[in-house]
């Protein structure tokens, strides 16, 4: 067990994880310290190191359950009889562990609500462990598109609308005239849509590009950031981009806004891949950059490569700049649901709906 | 029985291996079940292909029994991992008859296995003079990483490194840890 070591020596070697463990840690179910210890093993232990890198390829995880179907059974044993028996021993005792972590749970929802304290969403997730597989560019361009009604982030009523928000005019290139504003008449008040009352509210510069939220630069950056675009596709004539960068003119950078405005317009015609490419683009240059991991979150789960959606909007939720913390939770347990990781989906639902914030109604339907 | 078994399990790798030199074949199971896993990861590491890092696996843990009558295995860890390296590197080489080998897929584990432990047997004063010795990118990580127990993430969080750059410091790091002490061992045995 990679949980403590064996002396307080900064290079001792922790004891080699269980396979529960590391399965626990690919998953990024493993507490902060079990996680820390983990990663010291992987420092000391090439094999381990080695295998963890090995089991983030999509696909391993699966494989793997097969693989134990090969164990070499002792002779003189009735292999069938004996992994019959060890089966349904297993069986039984997965039962009865779920049905004591649902008592635990139900006791533990109780209990908090009773007592009125409780940990918010974001919080039970950054204690959560996460990790950043790469994102393969041929991993994009193979995704399959999620069916419309099975895609998230495009119903503007999905959004929760941030009350006390600073909105901020987009920055555009000159020349483009502004649309004249459409006059209609304002429904009735009773039948306005239910406003969202319950929504955090946000003291942070937003911008609307294409109708959706993106924190502003100003937010993020002491600086004012600006991407090189030329990197991102090689011309003919050079054999790599190393080899571009060497002969060509100083990079002409593109304001953050503008790259961000193209990727967003991306998103708003369903072409995920085209965005998710272009935001995977950014991240390699900022990879902390809120806006570009909350929406190659959304992306990446239009795309059914849930794996990167989770790791994505996990590190969006628990981002330091939380305006997206809110939704990002939201899409996370969405994600965790197509996962078929169904308990931790359902834990994560209670706590919204504990959260009592804009998708707490949503979250007890799912619940429900 | 149960007794035997309980035993069996907690019995060290190298135990085990005695074991099934002596005929026990019943240790090849908690081997695999030790084992199995991570020897697939690797697998996959390399040859990135379930089916035939599963069939690596199989065809090791089959040959086990034989290769260590034929070798002597002080430590199985690292042993059976470079085992399972070289194979599949072996069947890399099979199927690209004329691609090389990226450099990163050779390198020598054993060079990590020795940096470790000369770390692990430095004694904490002259540890700290190395760390000193450091360049920045990795004195910061070394520092944060082992000594005040920080994750990747949080490593990175605080340095504004991507995880990749954090881990490449550590192991620089850690290699040039080992060089430094090794270095100040010989100036102060002449």
């Amino acid at each position: 067990m990679p949980t403590r070591a064996h002396t307080d020596h900064p290079f001792s070697r922790p004891d080699p994880p269980s396979k529960a463990q590391v399965q626990a840690y690919l998953e990024g179910r493993l507490p902060r310290d079990q996680e820390q210890a983990m990663e010291r093993s992987m420092e000391l232990d090439p094999l381990l190191r080695d295998a963890i890198e090995g089991l983030r390829i999509p696909g391993a995880a699966t494989a793997l359950e097969s693989l134990h179907e090969q164990r070499p059974s002792p002779p003189g044993t009735h292999g069938r009889s004996a992994l019959f028996l060890i089966g349904a021993t297993l069986g039984m005792l997965t039962i009865g562990g779920i049905w004591l972590a649902a008592s635990a749970l139900l006791e533990n929802d109780r209990n908090s609500s009773s007592q009125g304290t409780h940990a918010t969403s974001a919080e039970t997730i950054r204690e959560q462990a996460s990790y950043t597989p790469p994102l393969d560019p041929a991993e994009i361009a193979t995704a399959m598109e999620q069916p419309e009604t099975l895609r998230i982030g495009h119903v503007p009523e999905e959004r929760p609308i941030p009350l006390g928000s600073t909105l901020a005019p987009v920055q555009r290139e000159p020349g483009i005239a502004p649309l004249d504003p459409i006059r209609s008449k304002l429904p009735e008040a009773a039948h306005d849509p239910p406003r969202p009352a319950r929504a955090k509210r946000s003291s942070r510069l937003l911008l609307f590009p294409h109708d959706l939220k993106l924190v502003h630069p100003d937010e993020q950056y002491p600086f004012d950031p600006g991407v090189d675009p030329t990197l991102l596709n090689v011309s003919a004539q050079y054999t790599d981009r190393r080899t571009q960068q060497a002969n060509n003119e100083p990079p002409r950078t593109v304001r953050y806004t503008d790259y961000m405005d193209e990727a967003l317009g991306q998103f708003s015609r369903n072409d995920h891949k085209a965005c998710l490419k272009s935001l995977d683009f950014l991240l390699e240059q900022y990879p902390d950059d809120v806006n570009a991991l909350f929406y190659a979150g959304l992306c990446s789960y239009n795309l059914a490569l849930y794996e990167h959606a989770r790791n994505f909007l996990h590190r969006a939720a628990t981002h330091p700049i939380d305006s997206f913390n809110e939704e990002a939770v939201w899409y996370h347990a969405l994600t965790l649901e197509r996962l078929g990781e169904h308990r931790s989906a359902q834990e994560a639902f209670a706590r919204i709906v504990a959260d009592d914030g804009f998708y707490a109604e949503r979250a007890a339907a799912r619940l429900r | 029985m149960f007794l035997r078994r309980k035993h069996t399990e907690q019995a060290s790798d190298e135990d085990l291996i005695t074991l099934l030199r002596n005929g026990d074949r019943s240790s090849l199971g908690y081997l695999w079940d030790r084992y199995a896993h991570l020897l697939f990861g690797v697998g996959m590491k390399y040859l990135r292909d379930s089916e035939r890092s599963k069939d690596c696996v199989v065809e090791l843990f089959a040959d086990l029994p034989a290769l260590l009558t034929k070798h002597q295995v002080e430590r199985f860890r690292p042993w059976v991992h470079t085992v399972m390296r070289n194979r599949c590197l072996l069947v890399l080489r099979n199927t690209r008859h004329n691609v090389g080998l990226p450099e990163e897929l050779l390198e020598d584990v054993h060079s990590e296995e020795h940096d470790s432990a000369v770390l692990r047997e430095a004694e904490l004063q002259r540890l700290e003079h190395a760390i000193d010795q450091l360049n920045d990118g990795q004195r910061t990580c070394i520092r944060l990483f082992h000594l005040e127990r920080r994750s990747y993430e949080e490593v990175g969080e605080r340095t504004g490194y991507a995880p990749d750059q954090v881990r490449s410091h550590l192991q620089n790091g850690r290699r040039n840890l080992r060089i430094i002490l090794e270095r100040h061992a010989d100036q102060s045995t002449h």
